[in-house]
């Protein structure tokens, strides 16, 4: 099994170069990062223009940069972005906002898929299974950009109004110059990450809840958990003790395997609740053709999705019985 | 085999958790096509086949919310095609009058440069739809040709075109997108493109695992030991059998790309104006979200309900391929 | 003890979350440091959150777009954003007024007068009291320092623009530095455009460990916000894609601002700004104006908010390689055809009663040397425009019209994708057009990339892949810079002149308005060379773009300047009521 993991681990880091070379090449073939500086007025001096070309490097070719660049990655070092700045501390600055509001939404969603898919499991075919199915499909089919304007207008400023101050934010992952002792930054981050936290949640829970629910009808049609029932074990010990537990073994590989696309899936969730976090470094660098920092997203957000899929693999191996015998 | 069989996007996840689990509660053949059954003298297998596509259309039929979404969505497939072409004004036409809010003439008024705006959301329905179907039929077919190559021949080929795969599962998708939409520009024939590039993985996987459990079977041999060409195995014998979980695939993709196409409209890099779709029409209408709250609220409405009821139809396709429904509905 | 495992897990990944939080905490404390801690302290009893803004003598800004770098006078830098910010951090010997009037700042000088013509000798006498934030007098190393570095004569040194400064023969000081003599070698009739964002001549070589060139180029690049002042406001804990804030100079000579401090967020973008106002995250917003967020902004009951004409115009571009647009027929049957009014009403009009055609490609309409030149082309003249497609050999029978060599006259129309009122523009045009049988096909570049087909990265004008451009330059009070836009010494080469027109008239014109030492002479120059460019008309322009600044009611004393000046430029005169 961890020979299987290395391998497989291995595979996908050379999968990722590979997908880095092909970023690349489009990316500098693409886009002229100079072309703004051009288009000032007054007008940039020539030799401006042409100092900022040979800092940025644009001078060499680009086979020798990306060759240059692949060197740095490799000690972790993702160069500078247009402006000469590291590509680095803008990047682990990012990540930690980015990761705050995909773990706080992954948790949230697992807990509502796990209530959810218990819920409609054990109560198949009620009016409690049809609501939830149905909420859960209706959150999913929603542009979460469509929801989020929901819950500013009618989770935050009326909420807010109604408590006559500001708890729930709209906007920011924190407010600016906060400046407060520990809990009180605690309180104020959280009151950033209500909304965005809720919006990712629920377009996203459905689907868990959905495996969820059908892997407890299995276990609760299995062999062991009728004998169980049979043994004159209560109803909802049945359920905890014996139906949960061993239908939240899938459940977390699924959850292991879709953090790295909820966290790619948060770009547009971070967009419109002005969090400077990764998603937005990914638009700017598109926008401005800074390609070391769509690279530098590019491999963070690969090697997330990597080392969750080995996660999920792992944990298959270990949490499924079957998979030990 | 577990390495590759496995989902990568929540809406595929069902179908790939039969491919996880182990044979005794696993996906049986289904919907195998009555032409075999002669090559074969195996009786049983036959009224078996019969029975089983009858017990899926049955069980489907008796899905009400399924049936009632696939009226649903026919409904608006069709009106978002035709709607346009039968309303009095066209999206593109500038009326003398312009900014105006809505009258019986204009039920949903007119923009700021003078277009009547029920025609800018029936154009935006049409281009969604488009957009959606044609992704759900690229991505869909590139899926499966790849799967089905794959999972037949195994060995090398497999090794290749599975690392493809994943390169196309590492790449993020929405950076290729944003990259992309920006290269080609904003056609709704290029954006579908470019959201079906990056929509066929999960199918691949799915029937790359099914062909590899199905081509041991013995009938696969008898069919090649008979001669039948490797295309038309593929084709006539491998395929029909994991037609369930394709079919389910392609209804789910029609559901993520409209919202696909919704996120790139509202990064600005869906389809470009004057064209329009119901994602660019529902990010612009998000600044009027308190002043014409109309543009807000029914561009979104259409979104929902075209990827609800794919959604269901969806879910009564994927209940009614499930063997564990007999079980379920005893 | 399954169930407790479980927990576990749950408990593991909350921890995982406040984890992820804390990193955030260790990056902004990082960049913490670089304020000063005194100020900390006392900014620490005004209260964190913006909620209590009002009460606590705090404006929190909506900003957008962010500054790159600090030193607005270098071309990496040089960002609009930027300089409404250094607006009232930076000393300048002249300053913008709202309504585009050039005066001398007199908070920082004496006075400024041309004492001879031959040389042309300029006088600068500073306030007595004048000093940088860590109390060295502001003296004429400052203006020493300013012309060495801006002068061009060092390739290496990153400059945004060296107008006037390469034309200076010295720049000497007396009176302890606080008397300036700049002598000019040859004259510019736009010296009140120098000597604005004054930088320390004491601090920036410190910056670059004792180099000047290294300070002035990357000393204040980054998160290394400016911590000295010549003005009523000082930076102070900036903190990257967040905010920045700005308070109150201790040093200031000049009247003393009321407010405690104004926060400049970066992090709320323009879709999100009702709901932030609305909500109480923000007191203040300086958005593009679009139809819709105007209106609901409006609707807010405690925000007030003021549309203004600013320096930034539209206008569409030929380009003249074009076989079409090379006749100078097609380019003044595309002027008469268009119904600029109606472009106007239906784009710009919609958010002010004053918006109008703009006629002048030099002079913008609430300058004080505006002409109107565009007379004769306002309003649809479709029989004019024919008339001319026809002199010009073109059959307008069918629809689009054709010539016997150049084929069909389609022509396309490039813009930055993305931006609605330009797109609106388009559209609107492309109808107009359509009337007399002009043929317009849309091709958009989505955003900023747009400008790769109009300055192509080989700088060749054969390279460039547009027919018809759309987009706005940024007027000036200072109207020199605009020949670049018109003319180019070699023809073969892009530079700024995107259309790649050459009129060596247009070329005597503004090399004379530029050595004109009389304003009025030198305003008349430039007229005139407008006119030309009506005659030969490149270009046409449309419209100016509006301001919109949006404020909570509380504030007083706001005044847009829609110059380059920004909302700013008065903070020190606000007040926050409560």
């Amino acid at each position: 099994m961890l020979g299987f993991v290395i391998r497989r681990f291995i595979v996908s880091i050379i999968v990722l170069f590979v997908a880095s070379v092909l970023i690349y090449f489009t990316v500098t073939s693409f886009g002229d990062p100079l072309a703004e500086l051009r288009s000032r007025n007054p007008p940039v001096p020539e030799a401006v223009i042409e100092q900022r070309r040979q800092e940025i490097g644009l001078d060499k070719p680009p086979v020798e940069r990306y060759l240059a660049w692949a060197g740095d990655v490799v000690t972790l070092d993702f160069g500078d972005d247009l402006r000469g700045n590291p590509v680095n501390e803008v990047l682990w600055r990012r990540l930690g906002r980015t990761l705050r509001m995909v773990i706080a939404s992954v948790v949230l969603s697992l807990v509502l898929a796990v209530g959810v898919g218990v819920l409609s499991a054990t109560r198949q075919y009620s009016k409690t299974d049809y609501f939830f199915t149905f909420s859960g499909f209706l959150f999913l089919s929603m542009p979460v950009f469509w929801l989020a304007a929901l819950l500013k207008e009618f989770a935050a400023i009326r909420f807010n109004e109604l408590v006559g101050r500001t708890v729930i934010y709209t906007t920011g992952s924190e407010s600016p110059r906060l400046d407060a002792d520990f809990w009180g930054r605690m309180a104020n981050y959280a009151g950033h990450l209500i909304l965005p936290t809720i919006a990712l949640a629920l377009i996203s829970y459905a689907a868990w809840s959905r495996y969820q629910r059908n892997s407890m009808l299995d276990v609760m049609e299995s062999d062991y958990v009728k004998l169980a029932r049979a043994k004159g074990a209560g109803r909802p010990r049945v359920v905890f003790r014996h139906g949960l537990r061993n239908a939240l073994i899938p459940l977390t590989t699924i959850v292991a395997i879709d953090f790295g696309a909820v966290f790619g899936g948060a770009i547009i969730t971070e967009q419109v609740f002005g969090w400077s976090a990764m998603g937005n470094l990914l638009i700017e660098g598109l926008r401005d053709y800074d390609v070391n920092i769509v690279l530098a997203w590019m491999m963070v957000t690969g090697v997330i999705v990597i080392i969750f899929n080995l996660i999920a693999d792992l944990l298959y191996g270990v949490l499924d019985p079957r998979i030990r015998q | 085999m577990t390495d590759t069989d496995r989902p990568d996007t929540p809406e595929t996840e069902d179908e790939t958790l039969e491919d996880r689990r182990p044979v005794d509660t696993g996906v049986q053949p289904s919907g195998q096509p009555a032409a075999l059954a002669s090559d074969h003298t195996d009786h049983e297998l036959s009224v078996q086949t019969r029975s089983q596509r009858q017990l899926i259309v049955r069980r489907f039929l008796q899905h009400r919310l399924a049936m009632v979404s696939l009226f649903v969505l026919v409904l608006l497939i069709v009106g978002s095609l035709v709607g346009g072409s039968l309303w009095t004004y066209d999206y593109a036409e500038q009326l003398p009058t312009f900014n105006e809010p809505p009258t019986w003439e204009h039920p949903m008024g007119i923009d700021d440069i003078g277009r009547d705006l029920m025609a800018k959301v029936l154009r935006g329905a049409q281009r969604s739809v488009q957009v959606a179907l044609l992704v759900a039929f690229l991505s869909t077919t590139v899926g499966t040709i790849i799967g089905a190559i794959a999972g037949y021949y195994r060995g090398i080929v497999d090794s290749i075109l599975m690392r493809i795969t994943d390169l196309f599962l590492v790449i993020p998708s929405l950076a290729v997108f944003l990259l992309l939409a920006r290269i080609v520009g904003g056609g709704w024939f290029q954006l579908a493109l470019i959201i079906a590039a990056f929509f066929w993985m999960p199918l691949a996987r799915i029937v790359r695992a099914e062909v590899l459990s199905l081509r041991e079977k013995e009938y696969v041999e008898a069919a090649r030991a008979l001669g039948a060409s490797d295309a038309r195995i593929i084709v006539r014998h491998l395929l029909p059998n994991a037609i369930g979980s394709i079919i389910v695939n392609a209804t789910i993709v029609v559901a993520v790309a409209i919202l696909a196409e919704t996120s790139l409209s509202y990064l600005g890099l869906g389809i470009a104006a004057p064209d329009t779709s119901l994602g660019l029409l529902v990010s612009e209408g998000q600044a009027a979200f308190k002043t014409r709250p109309h543009l807000f609220y029914w561009p979104g409405f259409l979104i929902i309900i075209i990827a609800l009821s794919v959604n269901f139809v969806g879910d009564g396709l994927r209940d009614a391929f499930d063997p564990r429904q007999k079980r379920v509905r005893q | 003890m399954m169930k407790s495992r479980w927990l576990r897990v749950l408990a593991l990944l909350l921890g995982l979350s406040m984890i992820a939080a804390a990193c955030g905490d260790d990056d902004d404390t990082a960049s913490e440091g670089e304020g000063e801690e005194t100020e900390e302290t006392t900014e620490g009893t005004e209260g964190e959150g913006e909620g209590e803004a009002a009460a606590g003598g705090t404006v929190v800004f909506a900003n957008e777009q962010e500054p790159d770098g600090w030193n607005i006078n270098t071309a990496s830098s040089n960002l609009l954003a930027l300089g409404q910010l250094t607006e009232i951090v930076f000393p300048a010997a002249f300053r913008t007024t709202p309504d585009f009037e050039v005066v001398m700042d007199e908070n920082l000088l004496v006075s400024a007068e041309q004492t001879s013509e031959e040389p042309q000798t300029i006088e600068y006498v500073i306030q007595e009291d004048a000093v940088w934030s860590d109390g060295t007098p502001i003296t004429a190393d400052d203006f020493i320092f300013m012309y060495e570095m801006m002068n061009g004569s060092n390739g290496e040194i990153d400059v945004a623009s060296t107008a006037g400064y390469d034309r200076v023969e010295s720049v000497e000081g007396s009176e302890d530095g606080k008397t300036v003599t700049v002598t000019f070698a040859e004259p510019f009739s736009e010296w009140q455009s120098m000597f604005t964002n004054i930088l320390p001549a004491h601090i920036i070589p410190e910056l670059g460990d004792g180099d000047a060139v290294t300070g002035w180029n990357d000393g204040l690049d980054g998160a290394n916000a400016p911590e000295f002042s010549g003005g009523p406001f000082m930076f102070e804990d900036y903190r990257p894609e967040q905010s920045v804030t700005m308070v109150p100079n201790p040093e200031w000579w000049g009247e003393a601002p009321n407010l405690d401090e104004i926060v400049i967020r970066f992090d709320v973008d323009n879709a999100g700004l009702p709901a932030a106002l609305e909500n109480g995250e923000i007191d203040m917003a300086y958005p593009q104006p679009q139809l819709d967020l105007v209106d609901q902004i409006d609707g807010l009951s405690d925000v007030d908010s003021q549309v203004s004409f600013g320096l930034s115009f539209e206008h569409i571009d030929f380009n003249l390689q074009n076989s079409h647009l090379a006749k100078p027929e097609v380019r003044m049957a595309i002027a008469h055809a268009l119904d600029e009014e109606d472009v106007v009403a239906r784009t710009v009009g919609q958010f002010s009663e004053e918006a109008s055609v703009l006629q002048n490609r030099i002079w913008l309409s609430n300058q004080p040397q505006y002409e109107a030149h565009g007379d004769e082309y306002i309003g649809a003249n479709v029989e004019e425009a024919q008339g001319l497609l026809e002199e010009a050999g073109y059959d307008c029978s069918s629809s689009p019209c054709t010539h016997p060599e150049d084929g069909e006259l389609t022509l396309r129309i490039t813009t930055t994708g993305g931006n609605q009122l330009r797109e609106n523009t388009q559209l609107v045009i492309q109808n107009q057009l359509a009337e007399v049988g002009i043929g317009i096909t849309i091709d958009n570049v989505e955003g900023g990339a747009a400008f790769e087909r109009f300055f192509p990265e080989s700088n060749a004008i054969a390279d460039q892949d547009y027919d018809i451009a759309l987009f706005a330059w940024v007027g000036t009070p200072f109207p020199s810079s605009n020949k670049a836009l018109y003319t180019n010494e070699d023809p073969t080469l892009v530079g700024s002149n995107n259309t790649g027109y050459q009129n060596p008239a247009i070329v005597d014109i503004f090399d004379e308005a530029l050595v004109e030492t009389d304003p009025d002479a030198a305003a008349d120059l430039y007229n005139q060379a407008d006119t030309i460019l009506w005659e030969d008309m490149p270009t046409v322009p449309l419209y100016q773009k509006p301001t919109f600044l949006a404020y909570r009611n509380t504030i007083q004393n706001v005044e847009d300047n829609a110059s380059t000046a920004g909302p700013l430029w008065n903070a020190y005169e606000w007040s926050v009521e409560g």
